[in-house]
């Protein structure tokens, strides 16, 4: 062979290893582009499930809402009512008893109208965050079981209702863990409106609990809390963050963009 | 002037890589066969080109000595790399036909001393190739999400262009030294360019491996 004739074979073949190259990275493009899509589509997906079941779960929490004061709070008002318009003679010895039925019936009612409110989702979606929350907190409160404390920093702007709706299911989900397994004295709620962000804060002096083991353990152990926390920020976009150390408390962070 | 700075491409790019890698404190000491195949290259290169130019003695036998330390060491790398069914029968069997063949043709065909083994080279470059394309093929079999930042990759393009480019430079390669060719001076130099892009792509996978 000639040595022009193997100069000419040597670049032939170096044309013919770069073409292999070439078309190894175009599939490996083409590939990651469709592994891209396909991640998408499962994320959307993913998404409608979600709003699904949450809206689900909202239409079920409005039908007891609404059963609650519709069905229950009627009749309880109906039973206060008819106890009122009981005479009774003094130093009959039933009226001090009558008294005390008519307080607990009233009690009842009123526990049963901020449970309705807390129920209903018109009622969270028309009032500020920040005074749902309140509302929410006084009610623990006032259990006597609890101090209460809500920080707002920045200037309250109206998030959308939706976002709002869940970033307030959050929270109601963070304080019953608080309230079931914390054994808290002390629960804070911050809310800071930042340009382009809104951060939250839930925040307890509890037991904490450690979150690797909460990690590494079965489904069945695991219970649905805080995985439906981490549902719920990831349907409006939002990141969440859970920091827990054993005897001192827990703190959630969620950070949801709003530009 | 050019042809000069061509001569030294096989001895230059393998030492710089080394000095690249002996910077880092990180890779000094890893097990990585490109490594030790480019300590390889820069060692034998540079006695080959030492030996002919101070002493003028004949270096044919040190190319002939780096085609098998090479085969051996790449060999390893792919055997590492690699996963296929019946992986061992194919290396195994890869490796004793290429010892039978490297004796076979030292005897009967190309002295080993005095002799440039282009039938050695070709063996070598083949098998070398196939494990390249076996690599390949792999990879395209059972993708990995980012082929880019794996430092294999770029080794196995450098030795697949540089393997597949020298083949027909290796195996006519005695046949035109014997033949005393006055075009033959230019071979070398154009392996020399094969050798350093070869370089190139083993730099762009070091970087990989620091970076990742």
């Amino acid at each position: 062979m000639q040595p022009h004739i193997i100069i000419a074979l040597t670049l032939f073949m170096l044309l013919v290893t770069s073409f292999v190259v070439v078309f190894i990275f175009i599939h490996r493009h083409q590939y990651n582009k469709h592994l891209i899509e396909k991640e998408e589509i499962k994320n959307a997906y993913q998404q409608e499930i979600l709003k699904a079941q949450l809206e689900m779960k909202e239409q079920t929490l409005h039908t007891i809402a609404q059963e609650i004061h519709d069905n229950i709070g009627q009749v309880l008002s109906l039973a206060k009512l008819n106890l009122n318009t009981i005479l009774l003679e003094e130093n009959f010895p039933a009226t001090q008893k009558v008294t005390n039925t008519k307080e607990l019936i009233g009690k009842a009612i009123q526990d049963l109208r901020n449970l309705s409110k807390s129920l209903n989702t018109d009622h969270i979606i028309h009032k500020k965050l920040s005074e749902s929350l309140k509302f929410e907190l006084d009610m623990i409160q006032k259990t006597g079981m609890y101090m209460t404390n809500l920080k707002v920093e920045g200037t309250e702007e109206p998030l959308d209702p939706q976002k709002q709706l869940i970033i307030f299911r959050i929270v109601q989900e963070a304080l019953q863990n608080i309230i079931k397994h914390a054994k808290a004295q002390y629960i804070s709620i911050g809310l800071n409106y930042l340009p382009g962000s809104f951060i939250m804060s839930i925040k307890d002096d509890g037991t904490g609990f450690d979150l690797a083991s909460y990690h590494n353990s079965d489904v069945s152990e695991k219970g649905t809390g805080i995985g439906n926390m981490y549902h719920r920020a990831k349907l409006m976009g939002a990141d969440i963050s859970i920091k827990s150390q054993i005897g001192k408390g827990t703190l959630t962070r969620i950070s949801l963009p709003t530009k | 002037m050019s042809l000069s700075i061509l001569s030294y491409l096989d001895i230059v790019p393998p030492i710089l890589l080394l000095l690249v890698e002996l910077i880092s404190p990180r890779v000094t000491f890893r097990s990585d066969y490109i490594l030790l195949f480019v300590i390889t290259e820069a060692l034998l290169n540079s006695s080959a080109m030492l030996l002919y130019r101070l002493f003028r003695i004949p270096n044919l036998f040190i190319y002939n000595v780096n085609i098998i330390v090479s085969f051996l060491i790449l060999s390893a790398f792919f055997w590492c790399i690699l996963h296929f069914s019946r992986k061992k029968l194919f290396f195994t069997v890869a490796t004793v036909f290429f010892v039978i063949f490297i004796i076979f043709n030292s005897l009967k065909l190309e002295n080993f001393i005095t002799d440039f083994n282009s039938n050695t080279y070709g063996l070598a470059s083949f098998i070398l190739v196939t494990y390249c394309f076996i690599y390949y093929l792999d990879k395209l079999k059972h993708p990995t999400k980012s082929i880019t930042n794996s430092r294999d990759f770029w080794y196995v393009t450098g030795l697949l262009t540089y393997y597949a480019s020298c083949f027909f430079i290796f195996i006519s390669y005695n046949s035109l030294t014997n033949s005393n060719n006055r075009h033959i001076t230019s071979l070398w130099p154009i392996h020399n360019i094969l050798f350093l892009i070869m370089c190139v792509y083993f730099y762009k996978g070091m970087l990989c491996n620091r970076t990742s």
